[in-house]
């Protein structure tokens, strides 16, 4: 056998040597100070794979080649290394607490887990309890100032929203800017983040510069998220019980909007002829029987959540397992807005031989979802206009009939202006909802056959089936009698397989340590969706498709597309003492996306890092306890454009007299290909005393061959193309600090901060001077940032005419709104400044942790000021109380021009956005150990009040600054939630 | 130990082998290379190029808008505000929309013409037998087909023309602009405009290959289906072309060919003229577009007998965005004289319960658009979805007035202006005597065929088009409304000169931004 073994080895050429008899080692790992025992520490075997982590009592037991070296490492204290003599059996071990050290150990971009402070990349680790009980289904929101460089956007309340995420600026314009979220080891999607339960989450490692991102190749352009689940461990005498549940409400967060109050209005509307003297008459009327309406209040009302989440993890000598279900039932605070949701999840490890080990993630996720965009006839743009533009003097009721406060009897109401009906009654009257189930499961089996050498394969699919049901019933009020009856259906799957080999080398000389990695990966992906609408119910309890009396052609869709990508990669690690490591990626990707011309791309990178407080001259320093600077270069790419683009297409459609018709529908590009990355960046991490660490990087990021629908002119027969058409760079600056302010024996007061700077520019285009996108405001120049405003320039109102006045493109006022020429403003969609800071106190059992989040000079256009505080659209809608400004009589000064000149868009709605939100404030109180002995059974029970969004500090005059993009016309808001939560472990 | 490895090298092949085929067609779409190979496919093709006509020339509301004789109500939500008051720009959509789509459209009949030739020529080197060879009847059908794309070019640059060009003028054509004149599909080119004496000779020389093709097919009757076009359609374009030109002589005798006949009769009486719009069918139609429930229909009547409830039938409170001014309903009144009645008034202006805002009100409402029952979404509850001729005959009778008056020839104006009459205006009952016609002449002659065909046409054929034709202004000036309390003031009253540069529609602000050849060609900057 060992011949055998030996013969096949010389032929790889690679060098390796047998273990002898291994040692069975126990113990218990303690706390130097307290002497509880400590949970959770990492126990190793020096030098390989092999590690456990310590049960509940603290216990561990591992299997040690003889005068093999344990290491115990866990967070916040210090490391040790024990060498094991033979015949020792137990070895029990004190730590002390190092604030200094933070050896956290990540499992990223393929291979072997490796402790943070190793790796030559940047990246940062946001743990779980950033994460852990948070009330809403989005676990991204948490995310939100807590890693410099990345901005975390929630752009609605909805409880089944989910977050824009960017890291380092955006970096792309037409295909993604979102990460790549990889779900331990399975690369995934956004949407898996609604199917996560934030318990479920150990940590998020953000992979933020070339060194840890190529490896992922031409996914990696805009960062990788590194999500790692809870897992059990081998070493637990016992498994390990977590019951918790929470019960919250959600509110609107508050905002700066303000109103006209009903009888204001109405004299402003018959002032300017917009109502009748006998209109004005019957409304106030109305008003002071039944009282104004605040519809903003109306529509959003505090809605409560419920959840309630089990897990139990544990282990024993050949398998840990940890096993988590989740019930969140979150109430939006619109109407027709909700999400309820079963999260299932098993994480299995098993050792099946000494040299296999097989690991299994699986979860599913079931939820159902109500959300105020997916109703037949478009009733979310009720719920939007209402708060906005529903008079305050009109009564809240259905279109016709009312409820006489106090008694049952109906009343019959003269229905509003343009037929604008009650939000809460229109969705009751249209109810839809999505039924949705998401999956993601994988499998690796991980081959040790000898030491060293790591082979892995992961095979794992992700994906989902959703159905949507819409109705719209028979009863209401503006449907004539007759129903409709709509169904979605949409599935999509991703099969990944992704296998690598690692070696990692033997020390030479005992301190040169060099590991080599190779891999290969393929994607197959697949969508299919289908829709039918009927129409013709008459029946509320008859709503089915086969209810329907009448089917349009035209109403019936389906498609379906699928894409392919096969990569192969490669890496080499080498690291001296700790003191100097190097790495250096390559990867290769072919993706079915891109023209048969341009398929394949090529990615490297090269990082390195030096640790400067190992050298002689910083050891031991009482100052600086901890230096270290990295430099890394690499080239990603980004690949998510839709996926024939580059085909040139005659469809199907366009009949005639019940021909079929065909035409042709897409020129193509053959040459359309990757966008490509070239990021570089350089940090410098620092721990001063024992208290202080911080670090500061900077990076810059070069685009070049960006996919863009770059426009054309209408005579050349399409209004676009897409092409690889520009280049862009973002450079930045992204800064961490944290500290503990102070600490003894009770208290231990920590703050931190993030913040992020990105600059952005345009480095070329391949065709013009400019790409000009007047109506997104766009326009991107060479020199100078794509994200800037181009619209007209308002110049305010002339005092003598009440006329507003734009710019010519000259610098001249001029009054005829077609004259005015669109100007490029230094103004931003996309905020240079972003960042983050939390003030962690404990005291005992007690803690209080507070998130900020902030966004500076961001701009938005507030496009709901366009319509209303437009006078030659809108009429007899609701005004905000500035409208009382408009210019009446020449001499007047104000920057509302007189009733019946028209606004266009321009810079007079472009407001100043950034804000200042408090996201998360957490209080909680932990029972002492001591009082829950007596119990028995009880380890923990902890309670929590946890506040979302509670306060907002922004200029910003529309309902919600955190709106992700370059102009809001309506925006549902995001809710602040007050919640309080109960766990248990035992 | 040897399974490990052997397990962990296959694992590693499988893996490799997975996630291979590169090359990813949608299911919805064929390679262009593959879609245009047999006669099967330029059919379909042809198919593709009736709807885009017909996408193209049944939007006809949004330039009528801007001219006199409608109303806005204070409940008409800003929809057609732009175009009502004038206030429009060159990034408004509707304005975008003609141009965009009608060139867009144009590209699919050059792509179409250049694959028959290549059709027709691959064609003649099959050796017979195959499969694929185009028999004798395919190819006489193909020749159809190619005439009637460029029939429909010279239709849709001539649609073009109406909207962005000045009136054509013979003595400035030559220096007025016109349309950009694009033949290939190479979507790379940048072209400017052409001037507008090149731009009527593109379409005249498009319109005589569309003759030649269709007479040939057809020889001198028309098509048993009137929504293929048939050598009467045929002339119907060549006469607006003529009239467009100033070649009055000309555009007077095509006129007169159309409707000296016995087909495409007028309708003379007031039961089988509601029809004709109601179930748009009926003898003056001469070419209309195919619709049915599944396409083709359009929902003209929304602005004028909107129904929030929606059962516009049977509403007593209906909200009707823009309701006609009682200026023009007068007009239709034959200066108060009570023994006679026009057809038209029971047909387009019903009286109808309305409620505009609050109040509750009877107006006379637009009704031209009733809702074709056959096209209801729903049974029993009106869509208000009707299709709208193309071409019907009362349109060339003014136009042959208009034309021989042009001309110099008043009788034969007075001839034509008097035969529409009679057809519509009768006596109201047995005892009463019947219509009878005196002529005019001179300017009030023009004035006549120019009230009349607003009468006629009205919300049917480009008012802006005539207006910029006559040299007239557009002036809602004394054209008082049926009800003021419930319009709104804005454009109540509007006057514009006939100079005014809006007459012509701005080029669109997505074709200048992306074209430096048509740099200083631009309408309004």
């Amino acid at each position: 056998m060992r011949k055998f073994v030996l013969s096949v080895f010389t032929m790889l050429l690679m060098c390796f040597q047998l273990t002898a008899q291994d040692q069975h080692v126990t113990g218990i790992v303690t706390d130097a100070t307290s002497g509880e025992p400590i949970i959770g520490a990492v126990v190793a075997v020096k030098g390989t794979q092999n590690a456990f982590v310590t049960g509940i009592d603290g216990d561990y037991m591992i299997d040690v080649p003889a005068n093999g070296t344990l290491e115990f490492t866990y967070v916040g204290y210090k490391t040790q290394e024990i060498v094991v003599n033979p015949g020792q059996t137990v070895i029990n071990v004190t730590m002390t607490q190092d604030s200094e050290n933070i050896e956290q150990v990540v499992v990223i971009g393929y291979g072997s887990a490796r402790s943070v402070s190793s790796v030559t990349g940047s990246l940062s680790v946001v743990d779980s309890e950033i994460l852990n009980e948070k009330p809403v289904m989005n676990v991204a929101d948490a995310l939100s100032g807590q890693v410099s460089g990345m901005s975390v956007m929630t752009s609605s309340g909805e409880p089944s929203a989910s977050s824009n995420i960017r890291i380092h600026g955006s970096g792309s314009i037409s295909a993604g800017t979102a990460p790549l979220y990889v779900i331990d080891g399975m690369p995934s999607s956004a949407n898996q983040f609604l199917a996560l339960s934030s318990n479920d989450i150990e940590n998020m490692v953000t992979l933020k510069d070339a060194s840890a991102t190529s490896i992922y190749g031409s996914r990696a352009a805009n960062g990788v998220i590194y999500i790692t689940t809870k897992k059990g461990s081998r070493a637990a005498q016992k498994a390990q019980f977590r019951i918790s549940g929470g019960y919250g409400i959600s509110t609107p967060v508050n905002n700066n909007v303000e109103q006209m109050n009903g009888r204001d209005l109405l004299e402003w509307q018959l002032y300017f002829n917009e109502i009748s003297r006998s209109s004005y008459d019957t409304y106030l009327a109305d008003m002071e029987m039944f009282g104004a309406t605040d519809w903003f209040n109306y529509v959003y009302k505090p809605a409560p959540t419920y959840n309630g989440e089990f897990s139990v993890s544990g282990g024993a000598e050949n398998i840990s397992y940890y096993i988590s279900g989740s019930y969140m039932n979150q109430d939006g605070i619109a109407p027709g807005s909700s999400m309820e949701r079963y999260t299932f999840r098993t994480n299995l490890a098993a050792e099946a031989t000494s040299w296999m080990r097989i690991n299994m993630n699986m979860s599913i996720s079931t939820d159902k979802r109500k959300s105020t965009q997916d109703s037949i006839d478009s009733v979310s743009g009720v719920n939007m206009s209402a708060p906005n533009n529903f008079a305050t003097y009109m009564p809240s009721y259905m279109s016709r009939h009312y409820l006489i406060e106090g008694t049952d009897e109906v009343g019959t109401y003269t229905y509003f202006p343009n037929g604008m009906m009650d939000p809460w009654y229109a969705m009751d009257q249209q109810p839809q909802a999505g039924y949705n189930t998401l999956y993601n499961g994988s499998i690796s089996i991980v081959l040790t056959p000898l030491k060293g050498l790591t082979i892995t394969s992961l095979n794992g699919i992700d994906g989902a089936f959703s159905t949507l049901k819409m109705s719209g019933l028979p009863t209401y009020e503006l449907s004539g009698g007759s129903g409709v009856r709509g169904r979605n259906y949409n599935q999509y799957r991703t099969l990944t397989t992704s296998n690598t080999i690692e070696y990692k080398l033997k020390p030479i000389k005992d301190f040169h340590n060099l590991t080599f990695l190779v891999g290969q990966e393929g994607i197959d992906y697949q969508d299919d969706f289908f829709a039918v609408l009927t129409s013709g119910q008459t029946d509320n309890r008859l709503m089915l498709l086969s209810n329907g009396t009448n089917v349009l052609i035209g109403n019936v869709s389906e498609s379906n597309s699928s894409y392919n990508m096969l990569s192969f990669f490669g890496r080499v690690n080498y690291d001296y003492k700790n003191k100097y490591a190097l790495d250096l990626t390559i990867r290769n990707d072919a993706s079915s996306k891109f023209g048969k011309d341009n398929r394949d791309a090529f990615f490297y990178a090269i990082g390195g890092m030096w640790n400067l407080s190992q050298e002689k001259f910083l050891m031991g320093n009482r100052v600086l306890t901890d230096l270290k600077l990295r430099a890394t270069y690499g080239t990603q790419g980004n690949s998510s454009i839709s996926y024939y683009t580059h085909l040139a297409l005659i469809a199907g459609g366009m009949n005639y007299a019940g021909n079929a018709g065909r035409y042709f529908a897409n020129p193509g590009n053959n040459n359309l290909g990757w966008e490509k990355q070239g990021m570089f960046n350089v940090s410098l991490e620092l721990g001063l005393w024992h208290w202080l660490t911080a670090s500061v990087s900077y990076y810059d990021r070069r685009s070049t061959d960006m996919l863009f629908d770059v426009p054309y002119p209408p005579s050349s027969g399409v209004t676009s193309h897409a092409e690889n058409a520009l280049g862009m760079l973002n450079r930045g600056v992204d800064l961490d600090i944290a500290a503990t302010i102070f600490q003894n024996k009770d208290w231990n007061i920590g703050v931190s901060t993030t913040f992020g700077y990105n600059n952005n520019k345009v480095t070329y285009l391949y065709s013009s001077e400019s790409i000009k996108k007047p109506d997104q405001f766009a326009n991107y120049e060479v020199g100078k940032s794509a994200w800037r405003f181009y619209l007209p320039e308002f110049m305010g109102v002339d005092p003598r005419d009440g006329k507003p006045m734009f710019n010519d493109g000259n610098g001249n006022p001029v009054k005829d709104a077609n004259m005015a020429a669109y100007v490029s403003t230094d103004k931003e969609y996309i905020a240079p400044y972003y960042g983050g800071f939390n003030i962690d106190v404990r005291w005992k059992g007690l803690s209080l942790q507070a998130n900020f989040t902030y966004q500076l000079d961001k701009w938005l256009y507030n496009g709901d000021r366009y319509f209303s505080e437009s006078t030659t659209m809108l009429s007899q809608f609701q005004r905000p109380e500035r409208m009382k400004d408009i210019w009446t009589q020449p001499g007047d000064i104000t920057d509302i021009p007189a009733y019946g000149e028209t606004m266009i868009h321009s810079t007079a709605y472009l407001e100043d956005a950034s804000f200042l939100r408090l996201k998360n404030l957490t209080l909680s109180y932990q029972f002492p150990s001591s009082l829950l002995k007596k119990t028995g059974f009880i380890q923990g029970i902890k309670v929590s009040a946890i506040f979302r969004n509670l306060w907002t500090l922004t200029k910003y005059t529309g309902y919600d600054p955190e709106y992700d993009g370059v102009a809001v016309y309506g925006m549902y808001p995001n809710t602040r939630q007050y919640s309080f939560s109960l766990e248990f472990m035992f | 130990m040897k399974n490990i490895i052997k397990g962990a090298l296959l694992v590693l092949f499988a893996g490799s082998v997975a996630a291979c085929n590169l090359d990813k067609y949608p299911s919805n779409a064929i390679p262009a290379d593959e879609g245009f190979t047999t006669f099967q496919d330029a059919e379909e093709f042809r198919n593709a190029i009736y709807y885009m006509a017909r996408a193209s020339m049944t939007d006809i509301l949004a330039s009528n808008m801007q001219c006199e004789g409608i109303n806005a109500t204070l409940d008409y939500g800003n929809n057609y505000g732009l175009q009502y008051a004038w206030t429009y720009t060159d990034t408004e959509s509707s304005v975008a929309n003609i141009w965009t789509n009608d060139n867009g459209y144009i590209r699919e009949i050059n792509y179409f013409l250049a694959k028959c030739d290549e059709l027709i020529a691959t064609n003649a080197n099959l050796p017979e037998g195959d499969s694929n060879k185009m028999s004798e009847k395919e190819l006489k059908e193909l020749d159809l087909y190619i005439g009637e794309a460029h029939f429909v070019r010279a239709l849709l640059r001539r649609h073009l023309t109406m909207f962005y060009c000045k009136d054509y003028d013979p003595a400035t054509a030559a220096e007025d602009w016109g349309i950009i004149l694009n033949d290939g599909y190479d979507i790379n080119v940048r072209l400017g405009r052409s001037k507008l004496d090149k731009t009527y000779e593109a379409i005249n020389t498009d319109l005589d290959l569309a003759r030649t093709a269709i007479t040939n097919y057809y020889g001198n009757s028309d098509p048993t289906e009137n929504y293929y076009f048939g050598p009467t359609a045929v002339k119907c374009l060549t006469a607006y072309i003529q009239l467009d030109m100033h070649d009055y002589p000309n555009a007077a005798a095509t006129a007169a060919s159309i409707v000296d006949g016995t087909k495409y009769a007028l309708i003379t009486d007031a039961t089988s003229f509601a029809s004709m719009w109601k179930n748009n069918a009926g003898s003056e139609i001469i070419f209309q577009f195919f619709a049915s429930l599944d396409e083709g229909a359009v929902q003209y009547g929304e602005p004028f007998l909107y129904d929030p409830f929606g059962d516009p039938d049977n509403s007593q409170s209906l909200k009707p965005q823009y309701v006609p001014a009682q200026y023009l309903i007068d007009q239709y009144s034959n200066n108060g004289n009570d023994a006679w009645v026009d057809i038209r008034t029971s047909a387009y202006f019903p009286t109808r319960s309305c409620r505009i805002g609050t109040t509750a009100v009877t107006l006379k409402l637009f009704n031209k658009y009733p809702g074709n029952p056959e096209y209801d979404a729903t049974a029993g509850l009106n869509s208000l979805a009707n299709n709208v001729p193309l071409y019907r005959s009362a349109d060339f009778v003014l136009l042959a007035a208009e034309a021989y008056y042009q001309a110099g020839d008043e009788t034969n104006a007075n001839k034509y202006l008097q035969k529409l009459r009679e057809a519509r205006i009768h006596a109201n009952s047995t005892s009463a005597p019947e219509y009878t016609y005196t002529p005019y002449s001179g300017e009030e002659l023009f004035s006549q065929i120019k009230m009349e065909r607003l009468k006629e046409m009205f919300m049917e054929s480009n008012r802006l088009a005539d207006l910029k034709r006559w040299g007239d202004p557009m002036s809602r000036l004394g054209w008082t409304p049926q009800n003021e309390s419930i319009c709104v003031a804005i454009g109540m009253y509007l006057d514009i000169p006939a100079d005014d540069y809006r007459f012509v529609w701005p080029i669109p602000q997505s074709e200048y931004t992306n074209n430096p050849a048509i740099k200083g060609q631009l309408n309004w900057k």
